[in-house]
């Protein structure tokens, strides 16, 4: 008598298809768990750039008496030349004297402005176009009597991949006036990061990269132009990577951007710009709201730029991430109220 | 040892096509968010060499039982 044969029992093909499915939500979830949540530190170059402009027994100098930027040495060197042919016309004025029109004596403080000796800022709330074309944003337009004024932040004060807060928490951990999204240098593993003088981190990158010097010049790269040794070389006391550069090199609209189709379609967008040495604008338009705002293409965003007179302008975080805060609270309305980024720009006064 | 091969067997057509849906989805997150580097980081750099070897390990099998069933 022959044994009964045994049955291959096979699962039946709608299981199959669950179990490759969760399978590969499994995969995908614990890979984003992994690479995008879970906080992890990271070891940082820690290059320290010096600024050229200060020597390093001014450190604790006041601000009003910072010596103006990139010039003064070499008019040092020649103090006694230029004193007997062409008195003070030559030396250059501090950011002080230059922008002492917009700075004040004590602190004032408005709903939409400040000013102090070192710092000061006004917001205006802008739109353009009507009905369902309608653009809303925000400039603040920013005059600093010293570079340090202008800091960054990174969340948790680490770091690393996946340290993420809110901007208004960041805003007011880091002591802060006026703060904006930065570059989300957290979701990225290649690129500039130069964090307050200090280089984090100087990998090969695809993106545009954006250099704000000690000097207070704003330089903007392609990722084949630029060069880590001659950015510290000269100076360079922030550093970011995303963009795309909004002005070309002689300030005006490029012709095209160093990004994808998708990202250069109407969105909430942040992005800095500088006018001249010590005179920035951070701009926040909000977006995905048709009526309010629809948020704006690379192209608006540059002209927005170039109507304010910026020589320089670089594109830093946009969408849900694009967040203007001032006193710790939003300035813009933020498309579904924001998210955690990895790193903020901000304002301060040297020592708070 | 010859039902671990089998099981292996069994499981090996399911690989690539789990990390093809993987990259799909990398793919069309990428596009709205290049920065983030789905694509080509680290991890999925190893999920492309799984993809690779698992596709061609079950395109092998494929063949040869077709070749053998003829």
């Amino acid at each position: 008598m022959l044994a009964p044969k045994k049955k291959n029992k096979r699962l039946p093909i709608w299981a199959i298809v669950v179990i490759d499915v969760l399978v590969t939500a499994m995969i995908l979830g614990g890979f984003m768990l992994y690479y995008f949540v879970l906080p992890r530190e990271e070891e940082p170059l820690n290059i320290v750039v010096s600024n050229p402009n200060i020597g390093a027994d001014a450190a604790d100098t006041q601000p009003e008496d910072t010596p103006a930027p990139t010039d003064t040495d070499e008019a040092a060197e020649t103090d006694e030349v230029t004193e007997t042919d062409e008195p003070e016309e030559d030396v250059p004025l501090t950011w002080a004297q230059k922008f002492a029109d917009h700075l004040t004596d004590t602190v004032v403080a408005t709903d939409t402005s400040y000013s102090s000796p070192n710092i000061s800022f006004s917001i205006e709330k802008k739109t353009a176009g009507e009905g369902r074309d309608t653009i809303t944003y925000y400039v603040a337009d920013i005059y600093l009597a010293d570079i340090e004024c202008f800091q960054t932040y990174l969340a948790g004060d680490t770091y690393g991949k996946g340290f993420r807060e809110e901007v208004p928490e960041m805003d007011a951990a880091s002591g802060a006036l006026l703060a904006m999204t930065g570059d989300f240098y957290g979701y990225q593993d290649e690129g500039v990061v130069i964090r307050n003088g200090v280089v984090l981190r100087a990998d090969e990158t695809d993106l545009d990269i954006c250099v704000l010097y000690y000097d207070g010049t704003v330089e903007t790269f392609s990722p084949e132009a630029f060069d880590i040794d001659e950015a510290v070389a000269k100076g360079a006391y922030q550093g970011w990577t995303f963009g795309p550069s909004l002005l070309d090199e002689n300030g005006n609209i490029p012709e095209d951007y160093n990004a994808k189709s998708k990202l250069k379609e109407n969105n909430p967008r942040s992005g800095f710009g500088c006018i001249e040495p010590g005179h920035y604008c951070f701009v926040v338009v909000d977006g995905r709201d048709r009526g309010y705002s629809r948020g704006v293409t690379l192209e608006e965003y540059s002209q927005i730029f170039k109507d304010l007179g910026c020589v320089a302008a670089y594109n830093f975080d946009g969408g849900e991430s694009a967040v203007m805060t001032y006193n710790d609270e939003w300035v813009n309305i933020p498309f579904q109220d924001g998210r955690s980024v990895s790193d903020i720009v901000l304002i301060k006064e040297v020592g708070a | 040892m010859k039902a671990f091969l089998n099981t292996l067997l069994r499981i090996l057509p399911h690989v690539p096509m789990i990390f093809a849906v993987i990259f799909i989805v990398f793919m069309i997150l990428d596009e709205y968010n290049p920065t983030m580097k789905f694509v080509s980081n680290d991890i999925s750099t190893v999920f492309l060499w799984i993809l690779c070897v698992t596709s061609i390990a079950s395109s092998v099998r494929a063949i040869a039982k077709d070749r053998s069933s003829k």
